[in-house]
């Protein structure tokens, strides 16, 4: 699970003439310099700051239908009348191009020659040259409801994908088509309505619908650690006078490994080269052991996470 | 407010009393719920119009406000059309001309002011037509501009710069979108935008035009419909007789007029208002580490600065606190500025950010 660090905080309008902010199941992008646009299900378009004061941008009229992102970097939407998919800037959300006629999708990542959206469990894929086609592309979470598909490193052609039921949150790698492996994580309990991230800040931001009312919570890219093993010495337990290497391992509760965290090494007998380590972006933690001259049993070596 | 505010009229548009106003051919009033007890004017403002500043010498300073409004009376024929002249300094009211324009244009009052000064009506019902104004009086001087030169058949707002070869319209009934054409050969330039549905297209001194919708976004774009930012102001205030937005081409400044109820006696509470177009500090977000911090690690603790619409703004000066240590940084394009900390011992740290 990732790091909470703000929130949750309730959403509120900022003009009291407003409806109450509504914010759509799956409908929510971040905006660098505007905040988290979200989308609700009057079809209007609202910004949400930080301090959870919500403004709106897009009136009901003609009225948005879903939230996406381009490869090329641009928010996207889809009106509700023609299903067209475009790009478009903040906050006059302008119409910039033709776009895109697909069937109708709540969120999508538009690609140079396809049109990703995220059910859940399967990246799917609409080909641009036929998109009334889609299929499935990859499956890569699992468990029930619907999900999300936000940027996380366009150029290398990476998207986060959310289970918005779960808030298991997996990273797609679009051009192997396939899940990259040692991402999957959290943003906290499920169910999610919204999640997006901030490229530029590295963090993500995810909405809840909690007894009536729509929340904001932010959570930076880094694990919350769950678990460190018990300490294992290599190459072989150690002997009277020897130097061994030993190493404790910090995950997360969905086994992330948890970097920059520090580990104190305390052994009833011997010492270490260094007691406190921090451990590795692998969650390792590793230091000397130096056993004593002379034989001993019945010693333990104790590894311990300063949080 | 979001935008800074910098004039606000010192006398209100004012009202007359049933004996101001000319003696009326009937007997019976018009409107006669103005004169309900404790009502005493005989007129209030139907609708708001238009407004505009500029050039104009007066004892009170160097410039002007006009206000134009639709208006209810109780004499006849009932309605009117009412010229507000205020100084553009301190608002005293300079003068006001009464009878203006004509029946259909009380009814359909949708006017717009050239950066020229020029006064143009579109209301016309029947036909997306634009109609030069003879200022004084408010009757057409010959000079129209066809909807259908343009490929439309509806004209709910309209602008024209004739001395910049421009025409911007927004054709949709209820549309965000406003259409920049060259006026001299009809060829369109670009479609511009807001957020809401445009009820204002403003056009100042130096070749911009902004858009104001009915969610009182302000998105400013030049002539070749560039986008060049957008502000927010605080939404209107009820305001039964409408609101109108103009350009002071003086000041240099954006104007509102607000149609705000009546006093309790029926006198008017409308009073013309000036800002700069640039945005107030609204908001600024609590501040975030982007990692949890621990003792001894760097971190960077980010914050947001924007104002009313969430509009970022630049170059704001923010100082983080984090016990005995503070920093100052500006913020960048995005409204946000990122300042590292490295907490010296364990347990909670207060982070602070200020202005």
């Amino acid at each position: 699970m990732r790091s909470l660090v703000h929130g949750p905080v309730d959403l509120v309008v900022a003009d009291s003439g407003d409806q109450p902010p509504d914010v759509g199941v799956g409908m929510a992008t971040w905006v660098d310099g505007w905040g988290l646009a979200v989308m609700g299900s009057g079809f209007e378009v609202d910004l949400v700051q930080l301090t959870g004061r919500v403004v709106r941008v897009g009136s009901a009229w003609p009225g948005w239908s879903g939230i996406g992102w381009s490869h090329d970097d641009h928010p996207c939407l889809t009106d509700r009348f023609s299903s067209r998919w475009r790009r478009v800037s903040f906050p006059a959300c302008g119409d910039r191009e033709a776009g895109v006629v697909l069937p109708p999708r709540l969120n999508v990542a538009m690609l140079a020659d396809r049109v990703l959206w995220f059910t859940g469990t399967d990246v799917r894929a609409h080909l641009l040259s036929s998109p009334s086609i889609d299929a499935v592309e990859c499956t890569v979470l699992a468990g029930a409801g619907s999900g999300m598909i936000f940027p996380a490193d366009l150029q290398a052609g990476r998207w986060w994908v959310v289970n918005l039921q779960t808030a298991e949150l997996a990273l797609y790698d679009a051009v192997a088509k396939d899940e990259v492996a040692g991402f999957r994580t959290s943003l906290g309990a499920g169910p999610l309505t919204g999640a997006a991230y901030s490229r530029a800040l590295d963090l993500f931001f995810a909405t809840r619908y909690v007894g009536g009312v729509h929340q904001l919570s932010v959570y930076a890219n880094e694990p919350v650690a769950a678990s460190i093993s018990a300490p294992a010495f290599t190459p072989s337990a150690p002997r009277a006078g020897s130097l061994r290497t030993v190493r404790s391992r910090v995950l997360g509760d969905l086994s992330e490994p948890c970097g920059g965290r520090v580990v104190t090494f305390s052994a009833t007998v011997g010492s270490f080269d260094r007691a406190a380590v921090e451990t590795g972006p692998d969650g390792w933690a590793e230091t000397i052991y130096r056993a004593p001259a002379g034989p001993s049993t019945g010693a333990s070596v104790t590894a311990t996470l300063v949080e | 407010m979001g935008l800074r505010q910098c004039f606000t009229a010192a006398d209100p548009l004012a009202y007359r009393l049933p004996a101001d106003i000319d003696p009326s051919p009937f007997e019976f009033l018009y409107h006669p719920d103005l004169l309900v007890a404790p009502r005493v004017y005989g007129e209030e403002i139907a609708t708001v119009a238009a407004v505009w500043g500029g050039r104009d010498p007066n004892r009170y300073g160097p410039s002007s406000i006009s206000v134009l409004a639709i208006m209810r009376q109780v004499r006849w024929p009932g309605w009117d059309i009412t010229r507000w002249k205020h100084d553009g300094q301190e608002g005293r009211l300079l003068s006001r001309d009464v009878g203006l324009g004509g029946a259909t244009m009380s009814t359909n009052g949708r006017f717009s002011v050239e950066p020229g000064g020029a006064v143009w009506w579109y209301g016309d019902p029947y036909v997306a037509r634009a109609a030069e104004l003879d200022a004084a009086t408010l009757q057409e001087t010959g000079s129209v501009i066809l909807g259908a030169d343009f490929g439309t058949l509806a004209l709910p707002a309209f602008a024209v710069d004739r001395a910049a070869d421009r025409v911007f319209m927004r054709t949709d009934t209820s549309g965000s979108r406003v259409q920049v054409h060259r006026l001299s050969t009809q060829a369109k330039l670009a479609d511009i935008w807001a957020p809401g549905e445009v009820r204002s297209i403003v056009l100042t001194h130096d070749g911009h035009v902004y858009l104001v919708d009915v969610l009182d976004w302000i998105c400013c774009y030049d002539y070749e419909g560039r986008f060049r930012g957008a502000l927010k102001a605080t939404r209107a205030p009820s305001a039964p007789f409408g609101v109108v937005y103009g350009w002071d081409h003086y000041f240099k400044r954006l104007l509102r007029v607000v149609g705000t109820a009546s006093a309790t006696d029926g006198a008017s509470t409308v009073r013309p208002e000036g800002f700069f177009p640039e945005p107030e500090a609204w908001e600024l977000s609590p501040p975030l580490p982007l990692k949890v911090p621990r003792k001894g690690r760097t971190i960077y603790s980010f914050a947001h600065i924007a104002g009313e619409g969430g509009e970022p703004l630049a170059g704001r000066r923010l100082t983080f606190t984090a016990g005995a240590a503070s920093s100052t940084v500006a913020a960048d394009a995005n409204g946000d500025a990122l300042a590292p900390l490295t907490p010296a011992a364990s347990g909670a740290l207060l982070v602070q950010v200020t202005e």
